[in-house]
């Protein structure tokens, strides 16, 4: 995409702001920095100053457009309905190719690329990551040995584990149906953060499918969505990967192509759209966009709901941002929560504000990122439930080192391990009439 | 103007990170909510009322401008920085600094949002009544520089009812304190009533002690439909003059409706004339005779539905639609001179009549809706300002408008303050004694002319 | 111009050339107070300047020339079914509406309706220089440009001489009680005043007269302290506040007094020889006004001086009353606005203008230069020695 094409459209988004400054009672960012120089308003007002040829794009304006969780929560609530995330996104690709992005990041998008070396990285990784990082006693994650301030790693914060076994080296590609007749063929696109530290949402949801009835395949050719990519302005290897995806992805075939991760899951639903305009691959991706279920509608709308058992947890949920904005998916976890016997469920304050992760963003500014957890956190105790669930492993990560550091008993669950366990629980109690 | 040796005396008093600069800043602060921009020359954030003083003190003894800032949401350009100068951001002065029960007083730093003092004051069981619809934005500070208003200003009044007492930085640096923290009333001239509304003029605001009231038992919520605005309008007058104060009135004329059912698709009636939100509050008993009066004179001016919420989601819904007029405003056009013309309340239907004939007259779409209950209306005129030839239309309309409210005995601002954009206008209300008398006693308060200046009396545009 | 009779005024062109006139002869002029002996400055009277100039019923407003006496407006009001809040008890009815603005706008129903001063929508203003300017307008709510309609209003401030005031009036209330009741002691009195204050609506207004006041206004000796309020609103309402009232009295061992319940007339207090009354001077939260009584008590008991106190006790407005002659009270009244302050209260400052040689501080300064402006000459209501 051009820069001047991109620039244009820019413009064109721009002009919708009022300026009426309503986004600063929703920016998560903004409500911790108290800074005008924070807000979404803030970067409209650069771009529309960009366009009359008042400020150049220089690494400065870069920064500040790093400085932004992607959350959606301006867009969703903007009056004028400016679309800050594409804005936001075309800005940053604009500023990348001016300016370039962080080495280190490069190498790591480059390196996700190649899918092999990138999983033959990670895999090694889990062998050797007793090196750098310690292991917490109570067996939640590890933390730096020492800081590691350019990857966002401070010596309190909590990561987890790399899984021994990632998910997609634990399965087979193809997963036959539980049941004796099979419905249908679905397609799991994993994401990378289930993959390699959270295998145990994935094998849920492929529990959950294939109980259900669905044969699951889960393509070895699929790489990461590419949306660390793309939201660092780094368009070239975001669209490689999204090309990648998609020639797997439509091979694979399948009714359905279900994710288990909000940003994947828009990813390819909506996102693909900025990096394939104009490209060949557009077409194609536009034919199975439309596939993309979140194991949470799937499970809504193709499964038997009556057969979930009982399940005596107290629980709440966090809505993560790409998955309620970026998907439109809220109330599918609710109602199948209210489905479970046995369960009880209380809403948090500002569930569907963002957790703070923002895939890089956290990397990049771990305090402020904390700081925005944090808020997170009190809320979520505030209901005096035991588990947070959540559609997210990013948030997962995030959540997890944020209850760790104030020494919560909180648990984090992903919905698609709380909807396997109330199944088991179900079948169990089949068993035993 | 500014040089490095000011820049560091800036940083000696608010420390580096608090000094902003950059090019990007500088475009950042230039604006508030209006078109307009002008950058300041450099950006600095106090963290309280003695680093604001020594603040002040810097730039008076440099001549530099002072243009204050709370969230920037002002809808006159009063945070705009004219001159250049410091543009002096106050939000992180945001401390609730007691809440008296007992006494129903608050006392507030400046950069406290809104919302935050009516959610504490509503959890101390008391409730701050002014509410702005920017209220989850706006700073009381800025509240106060504007003299804020908000729908609740009918029965409960505006922001200058509230406000009892002030702590200010004079423009020699020196701090005043003005007013009580009992009831506000002090012999000599109301300096709590001239910096009320002043829009940064005349001081830097740093603690406001604001009143409190109990909040009604409970509320009701109707909205009705007419055939025409004026039926509307005369239910107004005759709500008022049967006894009943409403907490609320909002008016939308055809226009309007069209807009937010464009918008919103939720079966609002496209044909009606006008319709009317009303909320009424207080005692249960007074709350249940009042509705049932107010539904009576409804029907007697004319209304062809009367919708009573019976459960707070439906008073929520009911709401719906003046809630989404902003946004609807924007999917028509993404330009609008947002105004807030003022008249006599009888006047509502002549004032929609003559903005009908300016809708036609410059071809732009002019929507009305307001505060019925005070006169205080909101019509914006709808354009694009990326073309030429409707701004230019919008520009003559909206000075019209202000020409008509003027002729019709009303103010040119009911709420939103001055400021620059009005500026021009602001000789043709007051007279010529009066405009003198403004720049007088603003000459008196600050010399130098280092306050906000460019702005209300100081305008340096062309006058009408 | 003659030295004792005032010199009526009756229009705003015969005002300002009176005042171009003494800012020419530098002689002085007073109006809403006389004139120190031995000077030869020119007294105004406005009482026959009283002619509505427009009530606009429709709007529920009314434009009034400062000659007007509030309960003359406040008749017309009613004929129309509305009333002029601050007028609506016999407290300041005979006063003029300019020299009650002159006062500060005194609301005795402040507590439920807001200070008086926020019942001025506008008006014009003539000047000592002899200039004439209109402030705010017709409309409920305006923002445009300063608010000199309050400023200028400013109690005792002098800046300039309202010639047309703009008010906003109210509908009648359906429905109203009055109440007078005496109670023993000064902590029943606060008990009374938060019984009130927690009830959803407060009263219209509340009075409160010590003994040493109530028996000096009142026909009879006063055993105890006596509070004096009202309640209006839709008659359901009211009355469901009565059947409280009855508990709240319980509460505070209130008993009903006998006579009229209505509110003592304060107009003319001030004026008084012999005494000294101070109005508006006090300002002391209810809930520290039991402590605050205590002190005076003590301090008046140390000076030999008998006295009391009274106000609008819910909203912390508090008057005095001292048996002696304006000139001996200067180091009491002083005392007395210490412990004000010490119980986190204020003082209005008003004894300190009228009395003691003017205002002083930093507003002050201020508010004389801006005052130069308007009187170059210094030739309206200079200050000095007023006796009355």
């Amino acid at each position: 995409m051009n820069q001047q094409k991109m620039l244009d459209e820019i413009a064109q988004e721009v002009v919708k702001c009022s300026r009426c400054g309503n986004c600063r009672s929703i920016c998560p960012v903004f409500l911790v920095e108290n800074n005008e120089n924070t807000t979404p308003r803030s970067k409209a007002r650069m771009m529309e100053a960009v366009r009359d040829g008042e400020l150049e794009l220089t690494p400065g304006m870069q920064e500040r457009f790093g400085k932004c969780l992607f959350c959606k929560a301006c867009k969703a609530n903007c009056g004028a309905g400016v679309a800050t995330d594409s804005l936001i996104l075309e800005a940053r690709a604009a500023l990348a190719e001016r300016n370039g992005i962080p080495l280190l990041k490069k190498m790591a998008f480059t390196g996700l690329r190649y899918r092999k070396l990138f999983d033959f990285f990670l895999r090694s990784g889990s062998l050797f990551q007793g090196l750098v990082f310690k292991k917490l006693p109570d067996g939640r994650g590890r933390i730096a040995r020492f800081p590691f301030p350019g990857a966002g790693l401070s010596v309190r914060r909590v990561i987890p584990d790399l899984a021994s076994r990632p998910l997609r080296s634990r399965l087979d590609n193809v997963i036959k149906a539980k049941t004796p007749a099979s419905k249908g063929k679905v397609v799991f696109f994993t994401g990378c953060t289930l993959n390699y530290i959270y295998p145990q949402a994935g094998e849920a949801v492929v529990n959950i499918l294939t109980n259900n009835g669905w044969d699951v395949v889960i393509p070895e050719g699929q790489c990461c969505c590419g949306t660390p990519a793309f939201t660092s302005g780094d368009l070239d290897s975001g669209r490689l990967l999204a090309e990648q995806n998609i020639k797997t992805l439509t091979e694979a075939g399948g009714d359905y192509i279900i994710t288990a991760c909000g940003t994947c899951g828009a990813a390819l639903q909506h996102e693909y759209a900025l990096l394939l305009e104009g490209t060949d691959s557009l077409e194609p991706w536009q034919a199975i966009s439309g596939k993309v279920l979140d194991i949470s509608q799937f499970v809504l709308q193709h499964c038997d709901l009556s057969q979930l058992g009982s399940l005596p947890l107290k629980v709440t949920y966090h809505d993560p941002c790409h998955l309620v904005r970026g998907m439109n998916v809220s109330t599918e976890p609710r109602q199948i929560f209210q489905r479970i016997p046995g369960m009880e469920y209380a809403e948090m304050k500002d569930a569907d504000r963002c957790c703070g992760a923002g895939g890089t963003f956290s990397a990049t500014y771990y305090e402020l990122s904390r700081q925005i957890n944090d808020k997170k956190l009190d809320n979520a105790e505030a209901t005096g439930m035991e588990v947070l669930v959540t559609g997210c492993s990013s948030c997962r990560m995030h959540i997890t080192d944020g209850l760790c550091q104030r020494g919560s008993t909180m648990k984090v669950l992903h919905t698609a391990e709380v909807i396997d366990m109330a199944y088991a629980a179900g079948r169990k109690e089949q068993t035993k009439c | 103007m500014l040089n490095s040796t000011i820049v560091n005396e800036l940083v000696a008093v608010v420390g580096r990170g608090h000094v902003l600069q950059a090019p990007e800043d500088l475009i950042i602060y230039s604006n508030d909510a209006t078109v307009v921009s002008s950058k300041p020359e450099v950006v600095v954030q106090p963290a309280n009322r003695d680093e604001v003083a020594a603040v002040v003190k810097i730039a008076a003894a440099h001549q530099i401008p002072i243009t204050c800032r709370g969230a920037g949401t002002g809808l006159s350009g009063g945070a705009m920085p004219v001159k250049g100068g410091i543009a002096l951001e106050m939000t992180r002065l945001n401390r609730i600094l007691k809440i008296d029960v007992a006494n129903r007083v608050a006392i507030v730093e400046p950069g406290v949002i809104t919302f935050a003092l009516t959610t504490q004051a509503a959890a101390a069981g008391l409730l701050y009544p002014p509410d702005p619809s920017s209220l989850k934005e706006s700073t009381i500070g800025g509240n106060v520089a504007e003299c804020a208003g908000g729908p609740k200003g009918v029965k409960y009044g505006i922001t200058r009812n509230f406000v009892i007492g002030i702590e200010a930085v004079l423009a020699d640096g020196s701090i005043v304190e003005m007013g009580n923290d009992v009831d506000g009333d002090m012999c000599g001239p109301d300096w709590t009533m001239l910096f009320t509304g002043s829009e940064g003029t005349m001081a830097v605001i740093t603690r406001i002690s604001l009143r409190l009231v109990r909040p009604p038992q409970v509320k009701k919520t109707m909205l009705v439909v007419y055939d025409k605005l004026e039926d509307a309008a005369e239910t107004v007058s005759m709500t008022m003059k049967s006894g009943i104060i409403p907490t609320t009135l909002e008016i939308m004329g055809n226009s309007c409706i069209v807009a937010v059912e464009n918008y919103l698709r939720i079966g609002l009636p496209v044909n009606a004339g006008g319709i009317l939100l009303i909320e009424v509050d207080g005692v249960p008993s007074t709350v249940e005779e009042n509705v049932e009066r107010i539904e009576e004179i409804c029907k007697q001016c004319g209304a062809t539905e009367v919708k009573i919420a019976r459960t707070a989601e439906e008073a929520e819904d009911l709401w719906r639609a003046r809630r989404a007029i902003a946004p609807a405003f924007g999917r028509v056009a993404p330009s609008k001179y947002a105004e807030d013309s003022t008249i006599p309340r009888s006047l509502v239907p002549e004032l929609t009549k003559r903005m009908l004939i300016l809708e036609e007259k410059y071809n732009l779409p002019i929507l009305i809706c307001g505060h019925a209950g005070d006169g205080n209306m909101h019509p914006t005129i709808l354009f694009d300002r990326r073309d030429k030839d409707q701004t230019e239309r919008a520009d003559k309309a909206l000075d019209e408008l202000h020409w008509i409210t003027l002729e019709l005995g009303g103010t040119l601002s009911g709420e939103h303050g001055i400021g620059f954009a009005k500026a021009p206008f602001l000789r043709a209300e007051t007279g010529a004694v009066g405009y003198q008398m403004g720049r007088d006693v603003k000459t008196v308060l600050d010399p130098a002319g280092i306050m906000n200046p460019g702005k209300m009396f100081f305008f340096e545009g062309e006058l009408h | 111009m003659d030295a004792v009779n005032p010199k009526m005024v009756t229009s705003s062109s015969e005002l300002q050339e009176i005042f171009q006139w003494a800012q020419q002869t530098k002689t002085s002029v007073y109006l809403y107070r006389d004139k120190p002996a031995g000077s030869n400055g020119v007294v105004l009277d406005l009482g026959d300047w009283n002619k509505i100039e427009q009530f606009d019923v429709d709007n529920l407003m009314v434009i009034v020339p400062p000659g007007l006496l509030l309960k003359d407006l406040n008749n017309v009001a009613a004929a129309q079914g509305l009333r002029f809040v601050p007028a609506d008890t016999p407290a300041f009815a005979n006063l003029s509406i300019g020299e009650w603005a002159h006062r500060g706008c005194p609301n005795p129903s402040a507590w439920k309706y807001g200070a008086g001063k926020h019942f001025l929508l506008g008006g014009s203003y003539v000047f000592p220089s002899g200039d004439m300017t209109p402030v705010g307008g017709k409309c409920i709510k305006n923002v445009t440009g300063y608010d000199f309609t309050r400023f200028l209003t400013g109690p005792y401030a002098d800046l300039a001489v309202g010639v047309q005031y703009i008010i906003k009036l109210m509908p009648q209330p359906a429905f109203r009680t009055t109440y007078d009741v005496e109670v023993e002691s000064m902590d029943d009195a606060i008990k009374l005043v938060r019984a009130l204050q927690d009830r959803p609506v407060p009263p219209a207004y509340l009075f409160w007269l010590d003994k040493t006041v109530g028996s000096k206004l009142g026909q009879e000796a006063q055993s105890g302290h006596r509070i004096l309020f009202e309640l209006d609103g839709n008659e359901a309402e009211v009355l469901e506040y009565a059947q409280a009232i009855d508990d709240i009295f319980a509460g505070c061992k209130a008993k009903l007094a006998t006579g009229d319940a209505c509110l003592p007339e304060l107009a003319s207090l001030e004026e008084r020889q012999n005494e000294f009354w101070l109005l508006d001077e006090f300002k002391v939260p209810y809930t520290e006004a039991a402590k605050f009584t205590t002190e005076v008590e003590r301090l008046l008991n140390k000076a030999g001086c008998i006295g009391g106190l009274f106000g609008q006790l819910a909203d912390g407005k508090i008057h005095l009353y001292l048996e002696r002659d304006r000139k001996d009270v200067a180091d009491l009244v002083a005392a007395i606005a210490v412990v004000a302050r010490q119980l986190g209260g204020a003082v209005s400052g008003k004894y300190q203008r009228i009395y003691n040689g003017g205002p002083t501080g930093k507003l002050a300064e201020l508010e004389m230069a801006f005052k130069r402006r308007m009187d170059p000459e210094g030739i309206f209501n200079p200050p000095g020695e007023v006796s009355r």
